[in-house]
């Protein structure tokens, strides 16, 4: 049983660290992968704001097919899409359930099951509207991240105003989820290699406090490293930065496309 | 406690987003004023050890996901403002770069899991400290201010999620956003959290904090040894915030909004009364429920009311908690001084 | 000596937490010299780096630098503190630590852009510094996925585009292979020709002599006891088992009791 948690644990931290580190996640240049990330987040953003504020199934729907669409273009992993496409809602699924019996959601009865209780097909629609509309939100932000380096999203946020020192501890959290991933990972690793046998359950749980005690402890000796190192070369609070993203046709494309989804979702109503 | 985007209405993830925003308005004035450009190092590193602890998750049953948020332990180190502005950068890079969390729902996300959890454990350890004047008890003290204020920030989430049928719903009454009300919502969230994420925050509080007195105590000490920098004015401003546009969110949904009931398919609907909800509503007999039937008739007062009763509610826990410690103070003051 | 004199310590003292790290050091620091800071782990080469950089200051006696004494007042001078970043380069031991940039190019131009070059001026340096250090087919990658050697030439590189005058090094052979350790020393070797000024601590041996000309020996007191030419040091066993620089097991306990006999230095010397 600890076993298993242990290599879970493990298994969690060591493909955090890959997905969120190495640029090969990024996959072959598609549609997505060209298109500038500036256009990307603001398409993204666009998407999760109609799909919350419109209610209509079909035009839910008509999103989801966009965001899928994009995905097929983007040349991703039908394993990787199965896996945003499921994987990530399936909680949602699993909430959305109980919605469709006819003590939850009384209405018209579709399929009878037993005594006074049935499917009705309110139930089904509101589950389908509840799901629907969080595969749409889920389903536009993994595109945006399965298809852009976590540096260029940084510097589109440069172009959003966010504040550059803002930016600039934003870009150090990042930095350093890495470093303590990779200690994490080192401390299982030598915590295991001096484990004998089977361990109490007590024993392991006591393990992961220490990691996190560690943890902790590399965190602030950390902290004051990086200090230096970036006060001795020169930082002094400011942020500066050579910027060069350039606007393609098909960016201005995807973001004419943008006004039309706006105007449909409007005209739809 | 992430909570997703198409949970809660854009109406309630505005309006936490601007509660929440003179929080962080304050927190990173305190970060460029009090404390000097060389803390955002640390600042960032805190924020990438409240990631890692927060992707430690289970699903929950009824909300979204338990995990601790290490905030806590956090706060003791940084102080609450500062320790805002860690849980929210961890915050920002799961929406934005993993997913995890919705991006319109980071308002409340952050509302949640940095303002309110940072507010609640700080004074809350705080007061216990002055209450019990026991460094060795200090580590025990810290986990269960994790305890409490992770169950204080579940129970926001729960709110703000069984508030949404309440108050989103189309004309005949289907919900448009989280599905089930605050019955079902608090306290399917508070048992996972009581239960499981709760323990887990405070065992990493407490291990931290033990870690940190043996290994660090001058980190320690120039937070919690000090007054307690709770400013006001920020405080004042989100409430007021929060009460002044919670009417018009309700507002914009009877008018704006609504040709949600319109929607073609829903048409065929017959009047629908959420039967199964009312039923469902006696399992929770907290003082809620005596209210709680009434407000689906009245969605507008019941919102208000059950905003300002989350509100009043962190708020009284931190007025107690600095009302006690400085009463605490004071007597061991002019004990000590005479 | 006709050179210039860059740092001069006069009974130098660092103390943290109360107990001394650093206790009365002195000595000077020509340019164009490769120093090397010996000593035992915890003696205080790492602090010492430190305050020749500024990042500590003296609680005790003097550092000047160029003349100045480096305290925090000194600092508090932004052109003061522009003109010092500009012309002191610091390699911190853990490249992890000192590499936290989004990708190897943007880790490079870092230290230019906070020296309000122009965007062109900013390239060029770090062109430049990707082509010395041969790291042209890094330029887009993260630096966390690099390899260890990898991670030592970008940092050195982000650096190297800041064009300093004095590097300073901490334990810059540590963790490398033989490959990339002989690459650094190479390095070195072409910064002296510049004329720059390379001090570097180090507890291995093993490369003194091809790293350094002269020698700055810490002992585990925290008191400089030693400042010599590479030869004089390495050739003096005993005094190097004393210090805890080499380990041997027939004379340790000998050289013990001999103490305050071998290169005894308490003061600065010059070559």
């Amino acid at each position: 049983m600890t076993s298993i948690l242990d290599k879970n644990i493990h298994d969690l931290v060591s493909g955090l660290n890959k997905t969120m580190f190495t640029s090969d996640s990024i996959g072959k240049s598609g549609f997505l992968q060209r298109l500038d990330p500036r256009v990307k987040m603001i398409a993204s953003l666009t998407i999760i704001l109609m799909a919350s504020i419109k209610a209509s199934l079909l035009y839910l729907l008509f999103l989801y097919i966009i965001c899928l669409l994009s995905m097929i273009a983007s040349y991703l992993k039908p394993a990787k899409m199965f896996r945003i496409w499921l994987i990530l809602p399936f909680f949602s699924l699993f909430l959305s359930v109980p919605l469709i019996f006819s003590f939850v959601t009384p209405g018209r009865s579709i399929v009878h099951l037993f005594g006074s209780t049935s499917i009705t097909l309110e139930g089904l629609l509101l589950a389908a509207r509840f799901l629907l509309r969080i595969a749409v939100c889920v389903t536009s932000v993994q595109a945006v991240l399965f298809t852009s380096r976590w540096d260029h999203m940084m510097k589109a946020f440069e172009f959003f105003h966010i504040p550059p020192g803002v930016l600039f501890v934003l870009s150090l959290t990042y930095r350093y989820i890495n470093v303590l991933l990779t200690a994490a990972l080192d401390m299982m690793l030598a915590r295991k290699s001096r484990t004998v046998g089977r361990q109490s359950a007590g024993a392991a749980r006591s393990g992961v406090g220490i990691i996190a005690g560690n943890l902790m402890v590399k965190s602030i000796t950390l902290s004051g490293e990086v200090r230096d190192a970036m006060v001795s070369r020169g930082y002094t609070g400011k942020i500066r930065t050579v910027n060069n993203f350039i606007f393609h046709s098909r960016d201005v494309l995807v973001g004419l496309s943008l006004i039309g989804i706006i105007g449909i979702g409007f005209l739809s109503a | 406690m992430h909570i997703p985007d198409g949970y809660l209405s854009p109406q309630t993830e505005a309006l936490m987003a601007a509660a929440t925003a003179p929080f962080l308005v304050k927190a990173s004035r305190q970060l460029e004023k009090k404390y000097n450009k060389l803390t955002l190092p640390l600042v960032g590193v805190f924020g990438a050890f409240s990631f890692l602890i927060m992707m430690f998750n289970l699903p929950l049953p009824g909300g979204t996901t338990g995990h601790a948020v290490g905030t806590v332990i956090t706060a003791l180190v940084l102080g609450p403002w500062l320790s805002m502005v860690s849980v929210t950068l961890a915050l920002v890079i799961q929406a934005f770069f993993f997913g995890d969390g919705g991006i319109l729902a980071l308002g409340a996300n952050i509302f949640n899991m940095a303002v309110v959890m940072s507010i609640v454990g700080y004074g809350l350890f705080l007061l216990l400290k002055k209450i019990t004047q026991r460094e060795s008890l200090e580590p025990f003290l810290a986990a269960v201010s994790g305890y409490i204020a992770i169950n204080v920030a579940a129970f926001c989430a729960g709110v703000e999620l069984g508030l949404q049928p309440l108050l989103f719903h189309s004309s005949n009454g289907h919900a448009l956003y989280f599905p089930y009300p605050l019955a079902i919502s608090v306290p399917a969230m508070m048992i996972g959290h009581l239960a499981l994420a709760g323990l887990a925050e405070g065992f990493i509080t407490f291990f931290a904090y033990s870690w940190i007195q043996r290994r660090f105590p001058k980190l320690l000490h120039q937070q919690t040894a000090a007054n307690l920098p709770i400013s006001w004015k920020p405080i004042v401003l989100g409430i007021a915030v929060l009460i002044v546009i919670a009417p018009i969110g309700l507002l914009a949904h009877g008018t704006a909004w609504g040709e949600w009931g319109r929607a073609e398919l829903f048409r065929r609907g017959l009047s629908y009364i959420p039967q199964g909800f009312d039923r469902w509503n006696s399992i929770w007999s907290a003082p809620l429920s005596g209210y709680n039937l009434p407000l689906l008739h009245n969605s507008a007062a019941g919102y208000i009311v059950s905003a300002l009763s989350g509100v009043i509610l962190i708020l009284a826990i931190v007025a107690i908690s600095i009302f006690v410690s400085r009463r605490i103070r004071k007597k061991r003051t002019s004990t000590t001084s005479t | 000596m006709n050179t210039q004199k860059i740092f001069e310590a006069n009974n130098l003292s660092f103390e943290y937490e109360k107990s001394h790290v650093l206790d009365s050091v002195s000595f000077e620091i020509h340019a164009g010299e490769r120093i090397a800071i010996l000593g035992a782990n915890g003696s205080g080469k790492s602090t010492l780096l430190k305050l020749l950089n500024g990042l500590e200051f003296p609680t005790g006696g003097q550092l000047s630098f160029f003349g100045k004494p480096l305290t925090a007042s000194y600092f508090e001078s932004g052109e003061h503190e522009y003109a010092f970043r500009q012309k002191v380069g610091f390699v911190f031991q853990d490249p992890d630590v000192q590499l936290f940039n989004q990708t190897v190019w943007d880790e490079i131009i870092f230290g230019p852009l906070q020296m309000n070059l122009s965007a062109d001026d900013v390239i060029k340096r770090g062109e430049w510094a990707l082509d010395v250090l041969n790291i042209k087919s890094l330029r887009d990658r993260t630096p966390f996925t690099l390899s260890g050697g990898e991670k030592k030439r970008v940092a050195i590189a982000s650096i190297l585009s800041m064009k300093p005058i004095v590097w300073l090094m901490d334990e810059p052979l540590a963790s490398l292979d033989p490959k990339s350790q002989s690459r650094l020393i190479d390095f070195i070797d072409e910064a002296k020709k510049r004329g720059e000024t390379l001090i570097m601590t180090t507890h291995d041996l093993s490369l003194l002599a091809e790293m350094a000309d002269r020698v700055l020996v810490l002992s585990e007191d925290h008191k400089l006891v030693a400042d010599a030419t590479v030869d004089k040091v390495l050739g003096d066993t005993k005094f190097l088992v004393k210090h805890n620089l080499i380990h041997d097991h027939r004379h340790g306990r000998r050289g013990r009791e001999r103490r305050q006999e071998h290169i005894h230095v308490g003061h600065t010397h010059t070559i």
